[in-house]
């Protein structure tokens, strides 16, 4: 048997702490909290600290609010230990009577967790108000062995905090001594409370106080009848007392036992002669009980109750199981539909794509061609100059092409914001009730306008024209070497170019078009210039006057046209797509944050070690519950 | 009619009035969610509060209330002065209420539901007023489930009119008991009773702590039920408690205190909801005080971008200043040989920029061209001009769709944390907020051309002073005169006495040059002299219009169902200040115990 019980306090241990990890890991869950479950404060109060201890008993009375438990008490204490008060909620915090050297071998702490534990100095300490839960002991002769007695607060009161030490009291406790009135036997709050005691096993004594004698003689067993059948207690004694203030006061109140189930009409003698039994001492009942066999019943009540499947650590398993999976189907909904699905992105225009290559094609010239266009090129810039500054000193300011993209951009985000916010909605009509917190949070009106905020800031910071160069260069680098052949015709063009070029440039120069040719070709670039063809003029030209001019050379590789159109359009694609996946990213990382990693993470719990471990405990426990021979219990 | 009648009278007409208030205030509807159920509870309220109106006049329905075991059936009998309801030891003995009336009395108007009650007709003196209920328990069912006392209980309750709360040394502070009352009470007259005097200590002042907090507590009556039956079915008067509270009952129910106290109840139950509609507007209003802040500081950046934008345009276009000074100043300084020359300087310039002024491309330059002018032009150009260009005027001022689509997207957050209904910005699509913005601009450069105007004004009088006048026509005409002198001395004095030949083409030719020259200075010295302070004056102009504050920003409708949400809400102080008025005047009158903070209970 003591090999069975050691086994248990450290099957117990291993349970407590594994609780302990799986709630921690559980916070995601935002679950009740462990403390505060009936079958974990029995853990805590009851199994842990008495599985591993010698064989005490601890006996409370307990009862609704001014029934005289702190009288009955007295009574078993003989003495006045816990003070007594005819006005209602008296007793506020628990006497403990102790028997002596009880001490020596026991910690009284650990044995009521959660009182701050003072010794007792006078009855009237118990009464008074304290947000401490106090509980006070006191050494007695009185008691037997191995036997600690406590008078508790009420159950019923409207001091609510009266209840909590009463049910702190009633996990750690093996006997109840119920303390009830014909007032008070049938009240919703006492059934409840005499509910649980029975679900732990909890050995039960009656006490029926102020009982008008000897009518009530004929009621109490109906009283009993309807207690037993609300509760499910099946007590071990009856006893009832008279309604006699003055003797209650001066301790010499009578208690009278009683047989249940009462004796049938066939042998009423027997019951007169139990009527007229003389009155007999509570403390000399507490003494007479069989300790190991109630402790023994109790642990396993308590047992039973941390292993039932409605009550117990199944149970919370089963709501870890079923929390987590609506965290699943919440996050199946979050990815299910692509939240931050985008389109109708601007395009680029042209101009600035052709002004890329041109730079980038600058690079790649080698020798005297390079030196003729940067000549030119200069050249170029430097006559128009004056032409240009006067544009922008007399013409309506004029947003640059990048500018102007970016304000088109910013446009496109904000639909896109807009079609993202309207589909959390969504998710917040139809989601579940884990989402809406969220997605509330997210939907805000200060979110969204820092939402906006961001995407502003880091959409401005993004330099387009580098990220635009950077493509251009990669995507061209690629070209060179995927079609060298065409690179090289579009470079002897170009050095043929380089060559025709004073002649070409004093032709255009001196028919007026150069400078002219500034304005020309921005409207080339923008719409002529969709042609491919002529954009690869353009990259094989430089300057404008080239541009205009290197027309007809650049037909000789029309024959390429296709190509470099599809060149072009990939381009294009690459650049949008860049855009929108940045942008995506952006909102996911904005909008939602770490909340689908969060819920991944809460969906996954079930497969945790700590759960498993947890799991393991308990089947373990309720095996070895199911298979241990069933013990005798009281009597 | 007595003074005293006359007061009660007043008094039941204020409640009337009251209640009158209440159905208006309850009956609009709403875009805000706390706003309707807040309706929704007064309108349920409202149709109790009929019933009760409609036997305003019947006699009174007495319901004993405690926990089980209080001897309220003990009472009831002793009340009546004969065994009546079964009293017992077992609990709960009475699981169906006992209605106890006198013969005479019609019970089908009450409106009371008869079928579930027994009932049982005595000749009582106590029961020519009043209808006494005997309820059952509200602490020995652990749920509310069909069947349990507490369902009964709770099904009878808001027919009662006063409560008789019993209760004992051991349950006089039973949590259960006293949650239930917290909740019946509201709506209700209360009488205290502490029953088992026999057997049981005085805890009447213990008690009376308890309840303090929550009732207003007259009297705690201490009877012992059953000697008193006995008493009276002995053919005794009752002694003691139980005598004052016989009294108690027969004095303050009788026939002529029905309305009052039903007026009370009414009061009671008003005050409870209208409590509960204030705590559910006291959670909202912060989230809604948000969301107007929200609305004013967008209506200030407008207000500020606006203004930046219109400074910005009304500095760089000088020349259209000076035209409207100009032609201000010659109005004032009507027909002189100066303003003459302004006349026409004007009217030149005017000629060559009457194109540009025609085609005035920004809005400043609108409200530069004058305010009704400007207004004028600018409603017709709104009618014939398409939506593009009213669009690219709308961004020229920063009012972008970007910037509205922004906006409306921040709003549209603040309006669901608010909990207002999300149409009132959905429904407005980017075309409403392009009109709206169209709207707003209009009205900012209205006020910005009359204050335009008023600067105009002001420079033309500033320099349209008799001194400055006297030195510009004084300069002016020295050279014309100077002119006239030199051809009339030539003419009349040289030519004829000296024979010297007459003055040439070329002196008038170059008379004419200089003319022009010298005419050309002083016009370039005057208007620069107008235009002197006019940086300061646009500056001033733009603080002082920031600091004006826009009367509708971009969601008018948003903005007005605010301003009729806080109105609401003044609405709603205002009835809960009358009701407390009027519950604590008609309180002190009816002489029983009533709930200090009232609940909604079982409305």
């Amino acid at each position: 048997m003591q090999t069975t019980y050691s086994d248990c306090a450290r099957e117990i241990a291993r349970l407590y702490e594994a609780l302990h990890q799986l709630e921690r890991d559980c916070s995601v869950l935002r679950i009740d909290p462990l403390a505060g479950r009936e079958w974990f404060e029995l853990l805590t109060q009851k199994l842990r600290p008495q599985l591993s201890d010698d064989a005490y008993l601890v006996a409370a009375v307990v009862g609704g609010t001014n029934l005289g438990k702190s009288v009955i008490f007295n009574h078993i204490a003989s003495c006045r230990a816990s003070g007594t008060s005819p006005l209602a909620s008296g007793t506020k915090h628990p006497v403990c009577l102790v028997p002596p050297r009880f001490s020596e071998d026991h910690h009284l702490s650990s044995i009521f967790t959660g009182f701050t534990l003072q010794e007792w100095t006078d009855p009237d300490a118990a009464l008074r108000e304290d947000e401490t839960d106090y509980l006070f002991w006191q050494s007695s002769e009185k008691t037997a062995e191995n036997l600690l007695v406590l008078d508790t607060p009420d159950i019923d009161s409207d001091a609510k905090v009266n209840w909590l030490r009463a049910d702190k009291i009633r996990r750690c406790a093996d006997v109840l001594i119920a303390v009830l009135t014909q007032q008070k036997y049938n009240d919703a709050a006492v059934k409840q409370f005499f509910r649980k005691a029975a679900h732990e096993d909890k050995a039960v004594i009656v006490v029926f106080n102020q009982c008008q004698l000897p009518d009530d003689e004929s009621y109490w067993p109906l009283w009993m009848q309807t207690f037993c059948r609300e509760t499910g207690v099946h007590p071990e004694y009856i006893y009832i007392a008279p309604n006699d203030r003055g003797a209650a006061e001066s301790l010499e109140l009578p208690f009278y036992e009683r047989e249940w189930p009462a004796p049938t009409a066939d042998n009423a003698d027997d019951a007169d002669q139990v009527h007229s039994s003389p009155p007999c001492d509570l403390s000399d009942v507490l003494s007479r009980l069989h300790f190991g066999e109630i402790k023994m019943r109790t642990l396993r009540g308590s047992l039973n109750q941390l292993t039932s499947d409605d009550e117990g650590v199944p149970a919370y398993l089963d709501e870890i199981r079923r929390r987590s999976s609506e965290y699943q189907s919440a996050a199946e909904l979050l990815t299910s539909r692509n939240l931050t699905e985008i389109d109708n992105w601007p395009t680029l225009p042209n101009s600035l794509f052709v002004k890329e290559i041109r730079d980038w094609w600058s690079t790649q010239r080698q020798g005297w061609s390079s030196k003729v266009h940067g000549f030119y090129n200069s050249l170029g810039s430097g006559i128009t100059w004056p032409f240009r500054a006067a544009r922008d000193k007399f013409g309506t300011p004029r947003e640059s092409a990048a500018a102007k993209y970016q304000h088109q951009e910013w446009e496109a985000i904000l639909i896109a914001v807009e079609r993202v916010l309207q589909r959390l909605q969504q998710f917040q009509e139809l989601g579940s009730e884990l989402l809406r917190p969220h997605l509330a949070q997210a939907l805000s009106g200060s979110s969204r306008s820092e939402l906006l905020a961001t995407l502003q800031a880091e959409h401005e910071e993004r330099d387009l024209e580098q990220e635009l160069g950077k493509l251009v260069a990669d995507e061209l680098a690629s070209f060179r070497e995927e079609s060298p052949q065409f690179y090289r015709v579009v470079k002897h063009l170009d050095v043929w170019a380089a060559a025709a070029r004073p002649a070409v440039s004093i032709a255009f120069f001196v028919t007026g078009f150069g400078p002219a040719g500034d304005a020309a070709a921005q409207l080339a670039a923008n719409t002529v210039l969709q042609s491919a063809a002529h954009v690869a003029g353009d990259v094989a030209g430089g300057t404008v006057v080239a541009a205009a001019g290197e027309t007809a050379l650049s037909t000789t590789a029309s024959t390429s046209a296709g190509y470099i159109e599809a060149k072009f359009h990939r381009l294009h694609q690459a650049f949008t797509q860049q855009r929108v996946e940045w942008l995506a990213e952006c909102l996911n990382q904005h909008l939602l944050g770490t909340l689908p990693a969060e819920l991944q993470k809460a969906a996954a719990i079930p497969q945790s070690t700590s759960f498993q471990s947890v799991a393991d405990s308990v089947a373990s426990l309720s095996h070895r519950l199911q298979n241990e021979p069933e013990q005798q219990v009281l009597r | 009619m007595s003074r005293p009648e006359l007061e009660q009278l007043e008094l039941f007409a204020q409640v009337d009035e009251l209640v009158r208030r209440l159905a208006q205030w309850a009956d609009e509807e709403s875009p805000w969610e706390p706003m309707n159920r807040c309706a929704a509870l007064v309108r349920r309220l409202l149709t109790r509060l009929e019933t009760l109106r409609i036997r305003l006049e019947a006699p009174l329905v007495v319901a004993t209330f405690g926990g089980t075991g209080t001897g309220k059936s003990s009472l009831v009998n002793a009340l009546v002065g004969r065994e009546i309801t079964r009293t017992g030891r077992e609990r709960p003995t009475t699981t169906q209420p006992v209605l106890i009336a006198h013969p005479e009395i019609e019970l089908d108007a009450l409106g009371l539901p008869l079928d579930e009650l027994s009932i049982v007709r005595c000749d009582s003196a106590m029961l020519r007023d009043i209808i006494l209920i005997d309820c059952p328990d509200p602490d020995t069912s652990e749920t509310e489930s069909p069947g349990s006392n507490l369902e009964r209980l709770h099904r009878f309750l808001p027919h009662c009119d006063v409560l008789i709360y019993t209760s004992t040394q051991q349950k006089y502070r039973s949590a259960r008991v006293a949650d239930e009352l917290g909740q019946a009470a509201t709506g209700c007259r209360l009488c205290f009773v502490q029953t088992h005097a026999d057997i049981d200590d005085d805890i009447r002042e213990d008690w009376r702590l308890q309840l303090d907090s929550d009732y207003d507590v007259p009297d705690v009556f201490f009877v012992d039920s059953v000697r008193a039956l006995q008493e009276q079915i002995a053919g005794k008067r009752p002694t003691g408690d139980f005598a004052k509270l016989q009294d108690l009952l027969g004095t303050r129910l009788a026939a002529s205190a029905r309305v009052g106290i039903r007026r009370a109840n009414l009061l009671d139950l008003i005050d409870g909801a209208l409590k509960h509609c204030k705590s559910q507007f006291d959670d909202g209003i912060a989230s809604l005080d948000q969301l107007e802040t929200v609305l004013t500081e967008q209506r200030q950046q407008l207000v500020d971008s606006l203004t930046t934008q219109l400074r910005d345009e009304l500095q760089s276009s000088r020349h259209l200043w000076e035209r409207r000074l100009l032609s201000s100043v010659t109005n004032t300084w009507g027909f002189s040989p100066f303003s003459s020359v302004l006349r026409f300087y004007n009217g030149l310039g005017n000629l060559i920029a009457s194109s540009t002024m025609l085609r005035a491309r920004t809005s400043a330059q609108v409200a530069l061209i004058g305010a009704v002018q400007g207004t004028r032009w600018l409603s017709a150009r709104q009618k014939e001009r398409e939506a593009e260009t009213q669009l690219e005027q709308l961004s020229s001022f920063g009012l972008d769709d970007a910037m509205l689509r922004k906006s409306q997207l921040v709003v549209a957050g603040y309006l669901q944390e608010a909990q207002l209904d999300p149409g009132l910005v959905e429904q407005s699509s980017i075309d409403n907020l392009r009109h709206e913005a169209v709207l707003v601009e209009g009205r900012f450069l209205g006020d910005a051309g009359r204050r335009i105007d008023r600067i105009i004004e002001h420079l033309t009088k500033q320099n349209s002073g008799i001194f400055v006048r006297a030195i510009y026509e004084l300069l002016f005409l020295t050279f014309v005169g100077f002119v006239l002198y030199r051809v009339g001395r030539n003419f009349f004095f040289d030519s004829f006495l000296h024979d010297a030949p007459l003055l040439t083409v070329d002196f008038y030719v170059s008379a004419g040059v200089f003319f022009a020259l010298w005419s050309g200075v002083l016009v370039m010295f005057f208007t620069r002299r107008l235009r002197r302070g006019l940086s300061r004056e646009i500056d001033s102009l733009a603080t002082e219009l920031a600091a004006s504050r826009m009367s509708q920003g971009l969601f008018p409708e948003v903005e007005n169902a605010c301003r009729e949400l806080q109105h609401q809400r003044e609405r709603l102080e205002m009835l809960t200040a009358t009701t407390s008025k009027l519950r604590a005047q008609v309180a002190g009158t009816t002489g029983l115990g009533t709930p200090v903070g009232t609940r909604v209970g079982s409305l």
